[in-house]
């Protein structure tokens, strides 16, 4: 016999499920436009025929259009695609993660400074005579942000462990951080002549322009594991929410289970970052739309906000290609000006009062 | 009638908080005075400084053009300058923070940085200018305060809305501030290197460009939103309960809470424009000021003020003494951002929650 409340439950579940499976078809359909938006006339179900092809390792003869068709959307379509989702989805469930950890709705996966501290590494490399242009030299500028992007962050972790930080003063921390690596970046800025700060200046815009397989590896490996991380202690993420009083008295090891959050979500955002610059609007907007969707349990709101980023980030790259094509703008602008308004609206249609509890 | 043991203590406790305040805010004013000595500039000792402004206090002006120009043009409203901006952010930041109920908070919450940003953009770049004045400087500055204006009166627009909790509005705000963001950055994208350059710089925060002839109508806005702030801090402390207590106490929630955020938005544009963003003061001189007086706005609005006062003046004393000229936003941030955190370990147990 199954109660009431139990089938009650299952359909609670069901419905998640449902908005889950959603955002799967949402993503499979968008990245099939992504590949059909390819200038050679291949519709929507061949390109994803020539990327089956590819994969159970169909050979082409040489300078054939097939192998033409397939060079192109194997080599250059794909993995830019493939990088708007591992972002989408690092971004997003990093900013999960980090409005829970901090139990701060305006917290987001840069708030401790990753952000600033990786535009100072790579403000600085683009400085010191690094270039984008060469493979080498664009590696320096990346592991230089990363590097940068880790700093503020493990001065964080350090601090939290030898005194004892309640969130609030660990975002305090965190903002003062990026403040003064911002400040550094000012200064570093200001010393240099105007072609080299624009071009430092647009690194911080975020791109998936020149994604390659290479560059997607490395993101990929690191959001796999945090992604897999991130679901598997959703419970304990539930249960932070709740304060970290509760939180002990219900058996979680509060101080360890923050610490080793903090760094996989560390480590995750500044791979990310230094790989493609930063996506402001991901990590902040699209936890709290989710949330307004599928609710606060984390169980639920950490894979729908996976899936929500990658959508977004996929929709967001597809309109920065086309709207000025054959010219680009850059995905982080775009991400900003579409999600804003479709934000403010969902803010404003919505019906119950959001986040008045967090 | 005799004081009960409960009313004395808090008579006493307010007293300390009361002359705190008063030692901070002399010492202000004595630093500011003090900066205007800082000269690195061979031949102006601190006697012909002092002989200068005493010149000038008697309405007339020193012989020698340059000296009089760097002190008395330059330098003495920009140690007004600083006691304005300070003061100013840092009251906007105290206000907003319970307003919002949020740590986070600044005057630049509701987006004013970037829509001056924008404005500033929209001068450098393009050449628009919304009250075309001949004078390039005084564009961008026109440009940059009303576009400062256009977020604020979007989340006024949207706060009268029954569903809209503090979030809400806070997340609003950061909405709008990452459209003019994108929208700037897209000018960017084909703008020419050199003017990139200049937005850039604008956008440092400096109170160098302080000048007798812009410094008074900062003064005027700046004292009289705060005086206004003032005024209404009573009500925002009992709206920290909650809006709903609020309501039940009387308080006209919606009315205040919309006042509120319009003064800061006035007063912060104001600045702004005229500065450029100044970050990190709005958000932690109130933060400071918390840890010796506590979060009750009647405490805390003045100790606030006296507080961003005193660090903007000692960041820019450091700017002019000990660099070659670096803006005071980069000071405010490399220097402050370092004690900020010391204060917060150290003192800051129990500071906001």
């Amino acid at each position: 016999m199954v109660s009431d409340l139990e089938m009650e439950y299952r359909a609670y579940t069901f419905r998640k499920l449902i908005i889950i499976f959603v955002f799967l078809i949402g993503i499979f359909i968008a990245a099939g436009i992504s590949l059909s938006i390819n200038g050679m006339d291949i519709g929507f179900w061949d390109c994803y025929n020539y990327v089956w092809n590819h994969i159970i390792g169909t050979e082409y003869e040489l300078r054939t259009p097939e192998w033409r068709a397939d060079y192109m959307l194997w080599n250059i379509r794909l993995p830019r695609i493939i990088m708007a989702i591992i972002v989408g989805i690092g971004l997003a469930s990093c900013g999960v993660a980090m409005q829970s950890l901090m139990s701060n709705p305006l917290a987001d996966p840069y708030t401790v400074g990753i952000s600033d501290g990786a535009c100072f590494g790579a403000v600085s490399a683009i400085v010191m005579g690094f270039t984008l242009t060469t493979a080498l030299s664009s590696m320096g500028v990346v592991i230089s942000a990363f590097i940068g992007g880790l700093i503020p962050a493990i001065i964080i972790i350090i601090l939290s462990r030898i005194v004892n930080l309640t969130p609030a003063t660990a975002i305090l921390v965190g903002i003062a951080l990026s403040y003064i690596f911002s400040g550094m970046e000012t200064v570093v800025m200001t010393s240099t002549d105007a072609d080299t700060l624009k071009a430092a200046y647009l690194w911080q815009i975020g791109t998936l322009n020149g994604a390659t397989w290479e560059k997607c590896l490395i993101p990929a490996i690191i959001t796999a594991v945090c992604s897999a991380f991130l679901l598997f202690s959703s419970k304990n993420l539930n249960l932070l929410v709740l304060g970290d009083e509760s939180a002990k008295s219900l058996g979680l090891n509060v101080d360890q289970f923050r610490f080793l959050c903090m760094i996989v979500v560390s480590v995750t955002v500044a791979a990310l970052v230094s790989y493609v610059g930063i996506i402001g609007f991901v990590g902040l907007i699209i936890p709290h739309v989710i949330r307004m969707i599928v609710g606060a349990n984390t169980k639920f709101l950490i894979p729908a906000s996976m899936l929500g980023g990658a959508l977004f980030l996929l929709v967001a790259d597809l309109i920065s290609r086309t709207v000025v094509y054959p010219d680009e703008l850059r995905v982080g602008l775009v991400a900003s000006i579409i999600g804003s308004p479709i934000f403010l609206y969902i803010i404003l249609k919505k019906k119950q009062r959001y986040g008045e509890v967090f | 009638m005799e004081m009960s043991e409960l009313e004395s203590k808090y008579r006493q406790w307010y007293s300390k908080k009361k002359t705190i305040t008063i030692a901070l805010f002399i010492v202000s004013l004595g630093l500011s005075f003090g900066s205007i000595f800082i000269v690195k500039f061979t031949g102006l000792t601190p006697n012909i400084v002092w002989d200068i402004i005493v010149t000038h206090l008697n309405g007339g002006t020193y012989d020698v053009f340059y000296y009089d120009l760097i002190i008395w043009e330059y330098y003495t409203p920009r140690a007004i300058m600083c006691i304005i901006a300070g003061a100013g952010l840092a009251v906007g930041g105290a206000m907003m923070q319970t307003l919002m109920r949020n740590p986070l908070a600044d005057p630049y919450t509701t987006g004013v940085a970037s829509g001056a940003s924008f404005g500033a953009a929209l001068s450098i770049y393009l050449g628009i200018a919304i009250i075309p004045t001949g004078s390039n400087q005084m564009d961008i500055t026109i440009n940059a305060f009303f576009l400062s204006l256009i977020p604020t009166a979007a989340i006024v627009a949207i706060s009268k809305r029954k569903t809209i909790t503090p979030t809400t509005m806070i997340l609003a705000g950061i909405a709008i501030m990452y459209v003019f963001r994108a929208s700037t950055s897209i000018m960017t994208l084909t703008a020419s290197p050199e003017s990139v350059e200049s937005l850039y710089m604008w956008n440092v925060g400096t109170v160098s460009s302080a000048r007798w002839d812009n410094i008074w109508i900062v003064t005027i806005t700046v004292l009289t939103s705060c005086i206004g702030l003032y005024a209404l801090c009573s009500k925002v402390t009992i709206m920290t309960s909650g809006d709903r207590s609020a309501r039940s106490m009387g308080v006209n929630t919606t009315v205040v809470r919309v006042a509120c955020l319009l003064l800061i938005a006035f007063q912060t544009a104001m600045i702004v424009s005229f500065t450029g963003t100044i970050g990190f003061m709005g958000l932690v001189a109130p933060h400071v000021a918390r840890i010796f007086v506590g979060s009750n706005l009647k405490y805390l609005v003045p100790a606030s003020a006296v507080c961003g006062a005193f660090i903007l003046i000692c960041c820019d004393m450091v700017a002019k003494g000990l660099t070659s000229g670096l803006p005071v936003g980069v000071i405010t941030s490399v220097i402050g951002g370092p004690i900020f955190i010391i204060l917060l370990i150290k003192g800051a147990k129990k500071v906001w929650y």
